[in-house]
């Protein structure tokens, strides 16, 4: 009896399939270059406290109180914490903010050198602001107020999410942001024209070119609504027929 | 070209951009030269309440 069972326990275990590890239970690590002294705007919040890791000579403060590795910082008791961040040291090192799903708020910018470095795949983002050429992954399962990426270039991907926007960017994808496929385009137009928006804030999408340029044709009727929901919206000259793409250059009249 | 999206006397917006590639549910209007946008929104006493200049 022993032989036998010790025999299927093998062969189930042989056919056991290992699934990909949910994004959002990695690590929230933020990597800082060597030598780099507090510059740029970095904002976080979290849904609930969380145990702060630091690597190599980095050094972390918020709103004057300095934090160590092993450390639980709160949440924001408004909308973020500002991050204070310095490397001294001639490695880079780390600062790692719990899992990445207990990451809700996202703003660095004005930093254009790609000095810091993480991944934002499986965050549980609201908010979602970046202006850094070092932060990648994929935009995706967020319920978010705001998307702003200015100067990114195709360092990130756009899956599905939806949108609540609050904020008076609203949605701008600028600079030389680009996602690299139609298919992407075609599911953030759909997400943002089926969101809800509370203003008149912009929808803006300033770079792209006929290679990731949505078709008319799949998403026309979402531009319909979209453009009766964004306050205004603005699309790159290469979508347009006169730029090579498929959108009419009187999309802005289609009403459906 | 330069182009201003209007409210009523408000200016929600102003900026450059290629033309139609601009859709709003307000009031579009287009120029050729900044001066032209500007003396347009001096001449008729628009109020500028754009407040995304930089990011907050």
């Amino acid at each position: 009896m022993s032989g036998l069972g010790l025999g299927l326990g093998l062969g189930l275990g042989a056919h056991r399939k290992v699934g990909a590890k949910d994004p959002g239970e990695l690590p929230a690590t933020f990597t800082i270059a060597a030598g780099f002294v507090n510059t740029g705007t970095k904002r976080i919040n979290f849904s609930e406290p969380v145990t702060v890791t630091i690597t190599g000579d980095v050094t972390l403060s918020i709103s004057g109180t300095e934090y160590k590795s092993g450390d639980t910082i709160p949440k924001a008791t408004g909308q973020y914490h500002t991050l204070i961040i310095d490397n001294p040291g001639a490695d880079a090192g780390t600062i790692t903010f719990g899992k990445r799903k207990q990451i809700t708020f996202l703003n660095f910018a004005s930093l254009v050198l790609p000095v810091i470095t993480a991944d934002i795949t499986g965050m549980d983002l609201i908010h979602l602001t970046i202006q850094v050429p070092g932060i990648t992954g994929d935009i995706n399962g967020m319920d978010l107020t705001r998307l702003y990426l200015n100067n990114i270039g195709s360092s990130m991907t756009y899956g599905t999410n939806s949108f609540n926007i609050t904020d008076t960017y609203g949605i701008h994808l600028i600079g030389d942001t680009m996602f690299s496929t139609a298919a992407e385009y075609v599911r953030l137009i759909h997400d943002a024209a089926n969101g809800t928006w509370s203003g008149a804030y912009p929808f803006i999408i300033t770079a792209g070119t006929n290679d990731n340029c949505p078709d008319w044709d799949d998403v026309k009727a979402d531009v319909a609504m979209l453009l009766e929901r964004a306050a205004w919206t603005i699309i790159p000259s290469a979508w347009l027929t006169t730029g090579g793409g498929s959108w009419p250059v009187t999309w802005k009249e289609y009403t459906g | 070209m330069y182009y201003i999206i209007k409210n009523g006397n408000q200016v929600l917006h102003m900026d450059m951009a290629e033309p139609n590639t601009v859709g709003t549910r307000y009031e579009l209007l287009w120029f050729d030269t900044e001066a032209e946008m500007l003396q347009y929104i001096e001449d008729n006493n628009l109020d500028i309440v754009e407040v995304e200049n930089e990011i907050d």
